[in-house]
């Protein structure tokens, strides 16, 4: 593998080649990856998968054009040919005026300014044998939990990524992080066929912040007892709680609404909603690059705009869109950045079985399945799998039933928030409680 | 970063994967064939700068430590995409991407290992640490390289490497104008075309050699209208393995048409009842219920770990007599089909249920060995990062013997589904959804009202019990569905002709 200096070069090498050739400014990145995965079902290892990986993106300014080109080919004379193509070609686009570099001002004064500890550096020395041991534990305890299971299947996989990043007009920035992870997937049989599924995955930037062997395998099982003899119930207008692990998936078009690309295709359905109340006092969500060891913390983001951390709504008010400096351009909006790095949304005071023990009548949805939103509407139609709430307890587990309404109005109905951050993600979301929402089943 | 997912999933439309790529002159050792694709091997070779005497070295270390079987798979993919959003044809995104991995196969376990660089030495090394899964002694023989003789289910006249960005500039032009003249109402327009190559060369320790020229277009246009004080937006896409010449001038206008239709269409929309009732699915897309409801769960992986629902069915009945589901690797130019899959077995046809009853999982070389049979052709992967695995092609089923009018009218109360975003399975309880961007109401016998934005949700095996009619107008989706599983994706399509589903659970309002 090249050392840092050596990429860095590349890029310097990459940026005065673009220039020469005829470009106005160029933003190249470069991710060289090296990946570790293994994976073993019941007693014996099934596959196991090691590489190293590499690829150059350059953008190209040239006359307000721009063209955005990709290779993993990295031999020096290729990439001349290479950029030689991507200058030429980026002439025959139309101009437009937004498409030029972000103002230098908005790039990091000096790196790093925090330290994130995105690298762990005991995981590159971590034995093939020792990760043979913990998925063997991992499988083991699973059985262990319940001699049932007709299918174990546990993965371990690890690796360390590099992104050098250049922009000609004064950006240069690298990023190292390491990640690794477990999961283990479990599956039984019920009486009739069906042979319910369930998982536990857990991933983060340290060895140190993964969870045991034996806690995943015990919470993949646990899920997938609770999900024995589910069935349909009827359909109606009842509380949901959503388990922090599924929250992500339900917030995630709020996200794509706040972008300025929608905005500017006017296709949110938050388009002209600044400063206005969206949500119920509970909605304080945040934007913060800063936690150590965060999924998605960074320094900068992927135009090399310094991180910052900023509010989205406040007590429910819209404070913030996501808007890179393209976007802002067309908009005439000031860039925060185009994409989001950790998510929290602040925490309320009750766990997630005092939120249970506070419903009557509810669904605890623990995941959803398929579904899609209106971006412009707002209008939503999930799938979701999980277990019938009654005066304050899951009765049964419920499966083939659909929840459907507008985001607006959901954001509105967050009644309750739970005190669980869900770690294993850049989404760092509680459980939450949500008020007359529409379930159709039987 | 990795992640789990056994959530196994199929979309379309402009968020999908761009896959571009820019025509690189590869000088050194690698050489880019001419105007047209590879004819023979040798061709391949020369492109990949390998021989045959390289691939014997790399297989024999590949099973150096045991390994029963060696599979080296070389590829080379480029493509373009160009965008046009709103009014301005302002970026393109061009992407091209080499390398070869190597598979060792030791039982049912798997080793895998790539590099970016094609040179003796780097294949010597992945092929080193592929080898490392078996950690047995022993070495088995590499049997002589023989190459394979294909059929050609995509010819094709014009490369798109051959194809000036000029050219695509136009057509985007063209369907942008298309759409801005057919409504007053449009606010807003976003054009994406897209177009790829892929070649591949395949050679294993068993001595299969095959190559393979693979090519992919995707063209989506949509829009957002504005009426009733309110935006709406939805799309339409065409997708094939064709060249430049299959958009035809009333192929484009037909793009636009149907783009700005079913926009306009969506303010007319009426909310879905919630609960059980009966589906109608419109013949083509919908298709996408097949893929869901059996599809995934008839892959053979999940079937020989005991884990699909279909696993304890096969040659049972699981379907009126009129029902039968095929996967079909041989349908002409359709987005899906292969000449061969990325383990060196030739494209085919593959029946999943004939007249009702299970007949065959999709395998690919693990399955069909755990089973004692002979691979589908259903073995597919990515791209050369990662191993393959037994995927899905076109997925469709077989005309039935009533008509589109009898299944209407038979029909009392329901909804007619007719366009689809997404849809996703969890193959050990069947549980599948798809989502329904618009479609209509049934009421009396008679389409009605529209209706839009809904997911159904139903439970594979009893869904397809509830097939109880299926006319004879057979259709193959027109859009560009990709399928994810175990984080790879792949290029498919599917179709159905019109069919009723008795009753399936839909996501409306309680009213």
């Amino acid at each position: 593998m090249q050392s840092q200096k050596n990429y860095e070069n590349m890029l310097k090498w990459v940026e005065q080649k673009a220039l020469k050739l005829g470009a106005d400014a160029i933003r190249s990145v470069l991710n060289v990856n090296s990946g570790f995965s293994m994976s073993q079902r019941n007693d014996s290892i099934e596959k196991m998968e090691e590489s190293i990986q590499s690829s150059l993106r350059v953008e190209i300014f040239k006359d307000n054009r721009y063209s955005y080109h990709s290779t993993n080919d990295l031999n020096q004379d290729r990439l001349e040919s290479f950029l030689d193509k991507a200058v030429s070609m980026t002439s025959y686009l139309e101009k437009d005026e937004a498409r030029r570099l972000p103002d230098p001002a908005l790039y990091p004064v000096s790196m790093p300014e925090v330290d994130l500890d995105l690298v762990d550096p005991t995981l590159s020395s971590m034995t093939i044998e020792r990760k043979k041991k913990l998925l063997n534990r991992l499988v083991q305890s699973a059985y262990a939990k319940n001699s049932q299971l007709i299918s174990v299947t546990g993965e371990f996989w690890n690796g360390h990524s590099h992104v050098y990043g250049r922009a000609s007009n004064g950006f240069s920035g690298t990023e190292e992080k390491t990640y690794v992870g477990m999961s283990v997937e479990v599956s039984m049989n019920e009486p009739g066929g069906r042979k319910p599924e369930d998982w536990k995955s857990v991933n983060a930037r340290h060895f140190d912040d993964l969870w045991d062997p034996e806690e995943i395998a015990a919470e993949a099982v646990k899920r997938v007892e609770q999900k024995l003899g589910a069935e349909k119930i009827t359909s109606g207008i009842k509380t949901m709680i959503v388990e922090n692990t599924a929250v992500a998936r339900l917030l995630y078009p709020i996200i794509g609404a706040l972008t300025g690309k929608s905005l500017y295709q006017k296709r949110s359905f938050l388009d002209g909603m600044m400063d206005h109340q969206v949500g119920s006092d509970l909605l304080t969500l945040r934007n913060d690059p800063f936690i150590p060891r965060g999924l998605g913390s960074r320094y900068f983001d992927e135009e090399g705009i310094r991180a910052q951390k900023r509010t989205l709504f406040d007590k429910g008010i819209l404070k913030n869109y996501f808007i890179d400096s393209y976007y802002g351009n067309k908009l005439g909006m000031d860039p925060t950045s185009g994409s989001f790095s950790n998510l929290i949304l602040n925490p309320g005071s009750l766990s997630p079985e005092e939120l249970i023990k506070n419903v009557s009548e509810g669904i605890y949805v623990t995941q959803f399945i398929g579904g899609n939103s209106n971006s412009n509407t707002g209008d939503f139609s999930y799938g979701v799998m999980g277990h019938e709430i009654r005066d304050g307890k899951l009765v049964r587990p419920v499966t083939e039933m659909n929840i459907s309404g507008n985001y607006l109005e959901l954001m509105k109905s967050l009644h309750a928030v739970g005190n669980d951050p869900y770690i294993f993600s850049s989404f760092r979301m509680p459980t939450l409680v949500f008020k007359n929402v529409n379930f159709a089943g039987k | 970063m990795k992640k789990i997912t056994r959530r196994d999933f199929i979309k379309t439309g402009t968020a999908g994967i761009i896959l571009a790529g820019m025509p690189l002159t590869l000088s050194n050792c690698l050489k880019r064939p001419g105007s047209a694709a590879p004819k023979n091997l040798g061709e391949y070779f020369s492109f990949f700068g390998v021989d045959e005497e390289i691939i014997r070295k790399t297989l024999e270390t590949a099973l150096s430590e045991g390994g029963d079987y060696a599979d080296l798979f070389f590829e080379y993919s480029t493509g373009n995409s160009v965008v046009m959003e709103n009014n301005t044809v302002n970026r393109a995104y061009i992407e091209s991407s080499l390398g070869m991995g190597v598979r060792v196969l030791k039982g049912d376990k798997t080793g895998y290992s790539f590099t970016e660089e094609i040179s003796p030495e780097k294949m010597q090394s992945v092929a080193r640490t592929a080898a490392k899964i078996a950690g047995s002694p022993g070495q088995k023989e590499i049997k002589p390289l023989k190459e394979r003789e294909l059929p050609d289910y995509y010819p094709i006249i014009t490369r798109w490497e051959d194809v000036s960005i000029k050219k695509r500039i136009q057509m985007l032009e063209f369907v942008n104008n298309e759409m801005l003249k057919r409504d007053t109402q449009i606010q807003a327009t976003q054009l994406n075309f897209t177009d790829n190559e892929r070649l591949i060369l395949i050679a294993t320790s068993e001595g299969v050699l095959a190559g393979d020229y693979q090519p992919m277009t995707r063209f989506n246009a949509s829009c957002v209208a504005e009426a009733k004080g309110r935006r709406e937006n939805n799309g339409f896409n065409l997708s094939a393995r064709q060249d430049i010449n299959w958009y035809t001038r009333d192929k484009l206008m037909y793009l636009a048409r149907e783009a700005v239709k079913r926009t306009v269409a969506l303010f007319d929309a009426v909310p879905a009842p919630a609960g059980e009732m009966p589906v109608v699915l419109a013949a083509g897309s919908a298709g996408i219920l097949l893929h869901e409801a059996i599809g995934h769960g008839m892959e053979a992986d999940f079937n020989r770990k005991g884990i699909s629902i279909f696993s304890d069915r096969m040659n049972k009945k699981v379907a009126e007599p009129f029902v039968s589901i095929v996967d079909d690797g041989t349908n002409l130019n359709i987005r899906g089909s292969i000449n061969v899959d990325d383990e060196g077995i030739p494209g085919q046809k593959t029946y999943l249920v004939e007249n009702g009853i299970l007949r065959s999982y999709m395998h690919d070389r693990i399955s069909a060995q755990y089973y004692g049979l002979n691979p589908t052709g259903n073995g597919r992967r990515e791209s050369f990062k990662y191993p393959p695995q037994p995927r899905m092609r076109n997925t469709y089923m077989l005309n039935g013997p009533h008509t589109f009018e009898e299944i209407i009218h038979n029909t009392s109360h329901g909804i007619y589904a007719d366009q689809f975003l997404n849809g996703e399975v969890h193959i050990g309880a069947g549980d599948f959804t798809f989502y329904v961007k618009s479609g209509y109401m049934i009421e009396n016998g008679k389409l009605t009202r529209p209706v839009k934005d809904i997911n159904i949700i139903g439970n594979g095996p009893d869904v397809l019990s509830k097939i109880t009619m299926v006319a004879n107008d057979l259709k193959l989706a027109e859009g560009g569905w990709t399928c994810g599983k175990g984080g790879q994706s792949v290029p498919v399509s599917q179709g159905i002709p019109t069919c009723k589903v008795s009753s399936i659970t839909v996501g409306g309002k309680n009213i």
